[in-house]
């Protein structure tokens, strides 16, 4: 019932390949795969980092622009929300989750690209990136030790995250976002999404419109300052975690919205099965009792 | 005839019109083939909406070889028989708003048609950057704030 078909990436930074491999994963492909089907990974390699995108991430509603950052710290699996295009991006490329292990001992920029990965040494600084991108639609993220960035002025992940990545010699991630998302029923999705849009547009909180202060993809209220630092915040309060898991971070100016409903009537029309809103209780439960297992991560 | 103005002072690039847009149009989420574009030539920070503007006199109409695209004289809209498109390009290349688009299913370009003059993106669009309204409307209200801002009056909500 709470099933979904995972795309994910394997990606081997010591020998530079990268594999795509579909998977069918309990709890809507949460960072509970990372506990459940995919806990290899961390067993082998504990320095492990995963990428992961919900089932709404990309899919059009306010705040579906949600994916999770997770690695392990002190035998335990840290989530790390973040809200910007790379998440969608990558879906529309073709992957879903993006799974990084092993180390390069020199920087590398990865590129996805319709459903194919490459890992190549070419400058890993924002503007290059940009002149050298396939099309205007590319997502571009640089890491540094401050904060992943996507596109110059969004961060993205915290230093933690950030440190990590370039530890195992990530320096770059780029998108190319020319695919597609299929979903299951687009009159309904397109029907939700612009009721919520319309809800936010009512309530009067969704964030101003400025030049100068571009918002975050499909975001209602984060926004970025062009001429100011860039610096990362947690888009979630802990409760709505397990949202972000899902792929939607709900936006103050949607408060008053229904939003276990919503999500629930999003997922049915992404993927086709029905789910309400007792699943989705389920859901939450099991994955915040997964936040207290421990792993036994091995050997870096 | 109502046209789909685009404020671009008030556009913060979240992309929700280009999504719901594949949605409607496509079926399915593809950014890239949306008819209307967050365009992202320069970088986050030089981001603009590019949408058919149904031109007065539109260039495409001149500039397709087969003659395909037409502009209606009692509505105003642009259209075109995609099914004839031989994806010359010429249309995209002549288009001053760079709102001509490939579809790849269709093997065709495609522009903006109003959604049958219920624009699903206007109803998305968070910031009221884009509107769906009659042409002296739009021009009023641009005209307004440009000769308020000369005057240094505040702008008008």
């Amino acid at each position: 019932m709470l099933k979904r078909v995972v795309r994910y990436a394997a990606v081997d930074l010591t020998n530079r390949t990268a594999d795509i491999k579909e998977i069918q994963a309990e709890s809507f492909g949460t960072w509970s795969m990372h506990l459940e089907e995919m806990g290899f990974w961390w067993e082998a390699d504990a320095s492990t980092m995963a990428l992961t995108t919900g089932v709404l991430t990309g899919t059009g509603a306010p705040g579906t622009g949600a994916f999770i950052w997770s690695y392990l710290k002190n035998g335990k699996l840290q989530n790390v929300a973040a809200e910007g295009r790379l998440g969608a991006a990558m879906r529309y490329a073709g992957v879903d989750v993006l799974v990084l292990y092993g180390k390069s001992e020199t920087p590398l920029c990865l590129t996805i690209d319709d459903g194919e990965l490459a890992l190549t040494e070419q400058a890993a600084d924002y503007a290059s990136l940009l002149a050298n991108r396939k099309n205007e639609d590319a997502v571009i993220t640089t890491v540094s030790r401050k904060a992943v960035t996507e596109d110059k002025y969004f961060a993205i992940s915290d230093g933690a995250v950030a440190k990590r990545l370039l530890d195992k010699g990530v320096a770059a991630i780029v998108a190319e976002a020319t695919g597609a998302l299929q979903v299951a029923d687009a009159s309904r999705l397109a029907a939700i999404c612009t009721e919520l849009y319309q809800a936010g547009i009512a309530s009067g909180a969704a964030v101003g419109s400025s030049r100068k202060h571009p918002v975050r993809f499909l975001s209602l209220d984060s926004a970025a300052d062009l001429e100011g630092p860039v610096s990362y915040e947690n888009p979630v309060e802990a409760e709505n975690a397990v949202y972000a898991a899902l792929g939607i971070i709900w936006s103050k100016a949607l408060e008053r919205c229904d939003q276990k409903r919503y999500t629930a009537e999003l997922i049915s029309a992404c993927l086709g099965t029905p789910c309400c809103e007792a699943d989705l209780d389920v859901l939450f439960a099991h994955l915040a009792e997964l936040q207290q297992k421990k792993v036994e991560g091995g050997a870096v | 005839m109502k046209i789909l103005s685009i404020d671009r002072a008030k556009c913060n690039g979240c992309g929700a019109c280009q999504t719901i847009c594949s949605l409607v149009k496509k079926g399915e989420v593809r950014p890239s083939e949306s008819r209307i574009r967050v365009r992202r030539v320069g970088g986050t920070d030089t981001q603009y909406v590019s949408v058919c503007q149904h031109c007065a006199e539109p260039v495409c109409v001149s500039a397709c070889m087969r003659g395909i695209i037409d502009k209606d004289p009692v509505t105003g809209v642009v259209s075109r028989r995609t099914e004839d498109c031989f994806t010359c390009a010429a249309c995209k290349v002549m288009c001053p708003a760079g709102a001509v688009v490939y579809d790849s299913d269709m093997d065709a370009f495609v522009t903006c048609d109003l959604c049958g003059g219920d624009p699903a993106c206007v109803k998305v669009c968070p910031t009221g950057a884009l509107r769906f309204e009659e042409p002296g409307a739009a021009s009023a209200d641009f005209r307004n704030k440009y000769a308020q801002s000369i005057l240094g009056a505040k702008e008008a909500e």
